[in-house]
């Protein structure tokens, strides 16, 4: 197809169908921004969806691997559960398994973590100053695995370039195109 | 069908599909069995220390020595959707302190292929058994049991405990010869 | 630039050239040709018969289709302001709501719009109404282009239809032009049988 033709299907199109068109563009943004939205409700956590980043949990998870999360407030953290968690002054939250877990009776309680291929435990990676994880610090806890799907928001993330040419691509093409 | 894009686009589409219905029916095949199987634990040798733990501050805490024995044949755990099992062997007490406490002692990656019948004598601690306080000395119930989080090629990722545990108390003195 | 170059010029951007390959470019150009006649055919008989295209089928489509969005883009905003633990309950609602006018437009597209791409209005001098109401489906893969029209009578309510199935080539040339004479010959064939069933009857 070349460029000349390629709007023709727009320049065609009367008021409403061209409104109906950017509403359709609309309505493909809304329905992953709601399924996500949706998840988040569901699962309790804000990031239902993580992609693994790093080899730290190797040979479980891989790079690019995709964990769901769950964060419900009523389920207690438990030894042997991988906690995926935020620390301050870190911008990605870390995948790892709970080592050590001290709960008091009111019910607080604080872990240590360590990645199944790292030799020694979390310490060094909290925040300094910072022995314990608490439940606030928590994002979610790893419930399903689907290995290889993140690689593509891996390759985005590395390649900036790449990520908006195939959105650009991807956001014409539906506004271009009529069904 | 006009173009090779759309060909292509097809082509990928389709395969894309079929491999998403693959794996669902590889993770529905398997998310419903039991992988609950005996495990024989048992202490050889234990004595408890009052050191300072100098990763954490210098006041003294409780540190737990012990040797354990363990016999399991963790074989039949194994199916097509089991990539790997990480085993890890809990101790879990209670302090005047804390109401809970977990500490991990020892685990263990088997990935599938891999000998799974476990028979280890007089095996020691992979981590360091710190209390957090002093409510190691005297304690009477400490209980082992041995817990593996299986990890599928795809799909769920459940923490099972083993059939069997075994519970023993440390000493009411502290040891201080060096061990 | 010559007036009579520009005149042509004109004249050939009026010729709607598609990919006749793509069946759904296929569709919605044929589709837009039937309105046009039936528009032309509205200018003809707009004296006799006072022809106006109703909007209302598709404006029902785009008003849900609007409020899902309005909807989403409500709740992008309420969560950035309040973030999520504090958002849950708005969240809850905006995702229900969202997916309950999903599920309206797919009710609506399949039983209420079912194809139809215009409605005209015929006034008569005695306040009848007539509505024509034209719909189309064309199979994937498929080259057979299938056009129906629809006549209802406002007061009684009583539908008379005939429908016919050709293929996209005797509309289309080679070139992927469409040709409007041959889609105005098929619509005004459809339209004065219409016509003269009911006259027999």
């Amino acid at each position: 197809m070349d460029v000349a033709t390629l709007f023709d299907d727009v320049k065609r199109m009367n008021k409403r169908q061209f409104l109906y068109q950017v509403l359709s563009f609309g309505m493909i943004v809304s329905s992953a921004l709601m399924i996500w939205k949706g998840l988040m409700v569901v699962t309790g956590s804000e990031s239902p969806i993580v992609v693994v980043l790093s080899g730290s949990m190797e040979p479980a998870f891989h790079r690019g691997d995709l964990l769901f999360l769950t964060n419900y407030p009523e389920e207690p953290v438990r030894v042997g559960e991988i906690v995926v968690f935020k620390v301050d002054g870190r911008d990605i939250p870390i995948v790892h398994r709970v080592l050590k877990l001290h709960e008091k009776k009111n019910g607080t309680v604080k872990f240590l973590t360590k990645g199944d291929n790292n030799s020694v435990d979390d310490r060094g990676l909290y925040a300094p100053g910072q022995l314990w994880l608490t439940k606030s610090d928590v994002v979610g806890r790893a419930r399903g695995f689907l290995p290889y799907v993140g690689m593509v928001t891996i390759l985005m993330n590395e390649y900036p370039k790449f990520k908006y040419a195939v959105l650009a691509c991807l956001g014409l093409y539906v506004l271009v195109h009529r069904e | 069908m006009h173009s090779v894009i759309q060909r292509g686009n097809s082509i990928l589409a389709y395969a894309l599909s079929v491999l998403a219905c693959l794996t669902f029916i590889c993770f529905a095949s398997t998310v419903f069995l039991n992988y609950v199987t005996d495990v024989k634990i048992n202490t050889v040798k234990v004595v408890v220390k009052n050191v300072p733990d100098y990763s954490i501050s210098r006041e003294k805490n409780d540190l737990g020595f012990l040797t354990f024995d363990m016999q399991a044949d963790l074989t039949p755990l194994f199916n097509w959707n089991v990539k790997q099992l990480f085993l890890y062997l809990t101790a879990e007490y209670e302090t005047p302190s804390n109401e809970l406490n977990q500490v991990v002692l020892w685990d263990k990656i088997i990935l599938r292929g891999e000998n799974a019948a476990l028979d280890f004598k007089n095996m020691n601690t992979k981590y360091y058994f710190w209390d957090d306080g002093n409510g190691l000395k005297g304690n009477k119930n400490i209980t082992l049991s041995l817990s593996w989080n299986i990890i599928p090629n795809s799909g769920l990722l459940p923490n099972i405990f083993a059939r069997g545990s075994h519970s023993f108390k440390f000493p009411v003195e502290y040891t201080t010869s060096r061990m | 630039m010559a007036p009579k170059e520009k005149d042509s010029k004109e004249k050939e951007e009026k010729v709607v050239k598609i990919n006749k390959w793509d069946g759904s470019a296929v569709k919605n150009a044929i589709d837009d040709a039937v309105r046009d006649v039936s528009l032309i055919v509205n200018q003809c008989l707009r004296k006799k018969y006072n022809y106006v295209e109703n909007f209302a089928l598709m404006d029902g489509r785009l008003t849900i289709c609007g409020i899902a969005v309005a909807v989403a883009m409500f709740a992008l905003l309420w969560d950035y302001l309040y973030p999520f633990p504090q958002s849950r309950p708005v969240l809850i609602f905006c995702v229900a709501s969202y997916f309950v006018m999903m599920g309206i437009l797919t009710l609506y597209t399949n039983y209420k719009e079912k194809g139809i791409f215009a409605v005209c209005i015929q006034k008569d001098s005695s306040k009848k109404e007539i509505i024509w109401e034209a719909s189309s489906f064309l199979a994937k893969y498929d080259d057979k282009y299938n056009l129906t029209l629809v006549l209802v009578d406002g007061k009684t309510k009583q539908r008379r239809e005939t429908s016919s199935k050709k293929s996209v080539a005797n509309f289309i040339d080679v070139n992927g032009s469409v040709v409007p004479e041959q889609v105005e010959a098929e619509v005004s064939r459809l339209h004065n049988s219409l016509l003269n069933e009911r006259k027999t009857k």
